[in-house]
Formats: C-alpha cells, structure tokens, sequence
C-alpha cells in the first residue's frame, strides 16, 4: 500500500496536466479537468488559470533551457520547417521524452535522437546538428583530467614506450556524419547560407582542453586510432594496428604524428594508478 | 538562532558573475550555490566554486530534492549531493518543501502541496529519510504558489513549522514567497512570519517578483520590492540575526547591481539590529568616507 494514497493520487493527476503547457488544447483541457479537482478558486483566477499557470512557465522553463543547448538546430527547424516549428516541435519531443533527470540542462538529451527519428529525407542532416550540439555539452562538463604532457613522455624510459597506456581525457567524443554537420552548425549559428547538402560528410572529434571545448575534423585513420585508444590500447598496440593500415614504414611515423598532435590538443589523460 | 553560523548578506552563485568572481573579491559575506548546476563531472563552474568557496562560505541550495512527491526517494540524486556536501562543505544544505514530479518525471518547478496531517506525515518521514543519507540537516525553504487546495486543514506556516518540529530540520523563510503567496491566496503575511519558530529560522531569502494583475509571479528578475523590504525588517525583528541571501535568476545583472542589493539588506540589517552584518559589511563600513 502506497503511503500518502490520496496525495499520490492528486500528484499523478496534477502532473499529466501541468505537461500539457505548450499544447494548443491546453486550456481546454484544463478547464475540463479542474471542477474535479479540490484546487480553490476565487474572484481573481478559477482552478484552471491557476493550473494554467504552472502548465505555462514548466513549458517555457524547459523549452528555454533546450533551446539554449541547440541554437543550431533551432535556427535548422525554423528554417527548413517555418519560423513558429521549433515550439510545437518540442512539445512533440516532450510529449515521447518527458524530462526526468533532475538536472534540467538534461531536458535535451534525448532529442538528437528524436530528431533523427522524426527528420528523414532531405531533413534527415538536423539530427546531425542536434547530436553535433550535445555533444558540445557533454564535453563542457565532462570530468577533468591531468592531461598528459610532452614531458612526461620524455621522463619515459624507451623500455617502458610499447607499455605505454593511452587514455583518453573524458570529455573526447567522436562523431561521424554523412554531411558536413560542423561547417552547417557554424553557418547556422552565425545565420549564413548552408553548404551544399550533396557535400562530403565529416568525422570529428570534439573535447575540452582547459574549460573550452573544441571540435576538429579528422581523417578515418585518426578517427579509428582514437576509438582505439577510448577502448584501451598501449602504444605497442595502437602502433602494430597502424602497420595493419598504412603503407609499409610509416606505422612509426604516423603513430609520432597522431601522438604529437593528441598531446599539443591534450586528448589524452595522465594515467591513475589505484594505490 | 538554529544551530548555523551567522553569516550575514549573501548572494547567489551565477554562471554571468563567474569570470568577476575569479578576479575580484564581491562585497557580500557568503554565496549560496545552485545543487544542481554543479552536479557535473567537471568543468569551469566546479572550479568556479572551489575557488569562490576557497574565500568564502557557501551554501548549497537544491530544486529538485522533491521531498514532497510520492515517488520514491531519488538515490542517485541524493549520493551526488551528498557527494558534492563532502568536496564544498557547505554551511548547510537547503531544498524547498515541494513537489517537483512523479512517475519518475520532472516538471522542473516548485509545486505546492496540499497542507494535511497526512501529507505532513508524508513529508516530515522523508525529510528524516535525507536528513540520514546526508548526515545533516535539512533546511526547508517555503515556495511561492499559484494554487492552493481546498482540502488543506493547516495552514502553509502551520504546516512548515510543525514538519520543522516534528522531521527536526530547519527553515529557510523566502520572505518574498510569503509575500507572494500571501497576495494570490488572500492571507496575512505578518501573520506567516510570526508563525516561524525562531530557533529553527537558519536563512532568510530575498528576491524579486513581477505583478501580473490577478497574480503575483516570483521571477527573481527584479530588486526585492518595497514591501517585501518591509516585511523583511519584520521578520529580523521577529526572528533574530537570520542570515540573509539575495537571489536574481532572470536577466541576471552585473555583480555591481547585485552588490548594492546586498548593501541594501546590510542597511535594513543594521537597522533592526544595530550593527552591520557579516564580515562583508565591517570590511565595507571600514572602507566608507565619513559622512
């Protein structure tokens, strides 16, 4: 037996209609349920506009605080769907991922995969934005790190090189899109015409070096050495796959470059021995 | 007084105020941190906090405790604050007596709730179910609301200082919520705060709201208005040297503004008690011109 019966009843009530702000039915539907419901009314506002008036500002807290973390692919909805798209569009999203987390900069985290679900066809690129977005997010809070500096490789031992475990800093993300999700993200934020659609798709990585978060395009070699390397890999490893990969000799050298640049754009992360 | 330090005028921690923050000291004795903006892994804002906590108290004021709803206990939730409680330490920890989902949903907002023996049973069992995962108490702070149920049979001050008594936490007295709620539901205001048990009052809220005609909203976009300043010097002269903090949350201002609305507090402060509050306010008496 559930504790506070009565109480739970009402809350379970109060919450389906307080999710309806934004909905273009919602006063009606206020209206209809709140006779029923023991929420007092006086000279100024009846039960509904007092319900009304929670169902609004939970709506325009939320969209506000999604449409913080996707200014691009807001202006991607406006413009390919009409300039009043982006609000009905996330009461849609709402409606299938009501948030949950009790962070609300979480409201969003779903919606680059609805996005993908609901923009097919020629709009199927704005759930490479929304997904490009998120995970600027993620990066921004992504837990810090030491991160492993040139020094610390010289003080190696050259023994102690094909031992060498390679860890990523936690806020590395990879992506991969069929279109060029970066150069469209940038010119949708600084309000530009968009790049050609038929334009060659792009892989990136995206990572926080001090408290600024980057994103890069990288070559499917880099891209491949750096999913490694966030599976777990020593650099003995990570240098017989690249032998696997490119052309006779240049294992060595390619691996020295990768490494330079990882260590220059601090990808990866000073090691933690468990005492 | 409760069993908290007195820490005088405060402000809230915002995102607008960080990079001032890290560069100059703030003329207030204390910051009041948003839980849930640093339950993260890392980033600028927890080294934000580390630093300003480094020069001053702070307290963590959470939104989404929900000690009201009939959900179960979010543990997850509770493991982060406390984990956060541990890395700050801060002078207490606050949340608000509200709802804010259920059915595992979050709606994000303070919803009030129906002011009953059994809802205070319900209540006053949780708090006491956090009070012991934290390992400290709780400080309870009132909402401001735009409904009300017609089944109530306490109360809103009532209800809050009974829970206090009965789950033993604390209260924080929005002081600009009792005045808000006191407009939208027709009842005294005074009669709210002389209600509060002084012993249990550790922390007074301050903030400002937007007239709307039928209804007050408590927007935290504006300076406190005069008569919440009223009632303000009310509830220092009713309930002690209660330490006060200064929220603004929308169209946040420069630190300057909020500086002055703290310097405004200090002034109301001192005139009830006679004496400035908080270290902020000796520094900045010491440093004024004479008149």
């Amino acid at each position: 037996m559930p504790r506070a019966p009565r109480l739970r009843e009402l809350q379970h009530e109060l919450e389906t209609l307080l999710s309806l702000g934004g909905d273009p039915d919602c006063e009606q539907r206020l209206g209809r349920a709140a006779p029923s419901l023991p929420i007092r009314s006086d000279h100024r506002l009846d039960g509904a506009a007092r319900l009304a008036i929670y169902a609004e500002m939970i709506f325009i807290r939320i969209r506000d605080a999604v449409t913080e973390d996707f200014p691009a692919t807001r202006a991607a909805i406006e413009s390919t769907t009409g300039s009043d798209a982006w609000e009905p569009l996330l009461r849609a999203y709402l409606r299938v991922h009501p948030t949950s987390d009790p962070d609300l900069r979480r409201a969003g985290r779903d919606l680059p995969a609805y996005l993908r679900a609901a923009c097919t066809g020629p709009a199927a690129w704005i759930g490479d934005v929304a997904e490009l977005e998120w995970a600027l997010v993620r990066a921004f809070e992504a837990a810090d790190a030491v991160p492993l500096a040139v020094a610390d490789l010289e003080a190696l031992p050259p023994e102690d090189w094909p031992a060498l475990r390679l860890r990523a800093v936690p806020s590395l993300l990879l992506l991969e899109h069929a279109v060029p999700a970066d150069t469209i993200h940038r010119r949708l934020v600084d309000g530009e015409p968009l790049p050609d659609p038929n334009e060659a798709g792009c892989r990136l990585r995206v990572w926080r070096q001090g408290f600024t978060v980057y994103q890069r395009r990288i070559e499917p070699i880099e891209q491949a050495a750096l999913a490694r390397v966030l599976h777990g890999t020593d650099f003995a490893s990570l240098c017989e796959w690249l032998a696997e990969r490119v052309p006779e000799g240049e294992a060595s050298q390619t691996a020295l470059r990768l490494l330079q640049s990882w260590l220059a754009d601090e990808l990866l992360a000073v090691e933690v021995r468990e005492a | 007084m409760p069993r908290t330090a007195a820490l005088g005028i405060g402000i809230g921690l915002r995102t607008r105020h960080f990079g001032e923050l890290l560069e100059r000291r703030a003329r207030v004795d204390w910051f009041e941190a948003i839980s849930e903006n640093f339950m993260m892994d890392g980033g600028r804002p927890l080294h934000v906090l580390e630093r300003v906590r480094r020069d001053y108290p702070v307290v963590l004021h959470g939104v989404s405790l929900s000690i009201g709803t009939t959900d179960p206990l979010d543990r997850t939730y509770l493991a982060k604050l406390r984990a956060l409680a541990a890395r700050f330490e801060p002078t207490w920890v606050s949340d608000h007596l509200c709802w804010t989902g259920v059915r595992g949903h979050n709606l994000h907002d303070l919803l009030p709730l129906p002011w009953t023996e059994e809802v205070l049973e319900h209540v006053a069992e949780r708090v006491g179910r956090v009070q012991d995962a934290l390992g400290r108490r709780l400080v309870l702070e009132n909402v401001s609301s735009y409904l009300s149920f017609s089944d109530s049979t306490l109360s809103e001050w009532e209800f809050l200082a009974a829970l206090a008594e009965r789950a033993d936490c604390d209260i924080l007295l929005d002081v600009n919520n009792v005045y808000v709620s006191a407009f939208n539901h027709d009842f005294d205001a005074l009669r709210f705060i002389d209600a509060m048990p002084p012993e249990r009052v550790a922390q007074i809220h301050l903030a400002g709201h937007s007239d709307h005609g039928t209804h007050l909203l408590d927007t935290h976009d504006a300076p406190v208005a005069s008569a919440v300043w009223d009632l303000y010097a009310h509830a220092l002269r009713r309930l002690g040297r209660v330490p006060t903090l200064i929220e603004w949350d929308g169209d946040v201002p420069p630190l300057e503004r909020l500086e002055a609305e703290a310097e405004r507090a200090r002034e109301v402060f001192a005139s009830v008690h006679g004496a400035e509050a908080g270290a902020a306010g000796k520094a900045h008496a010491a440093s004024s011109p004479a008149a």
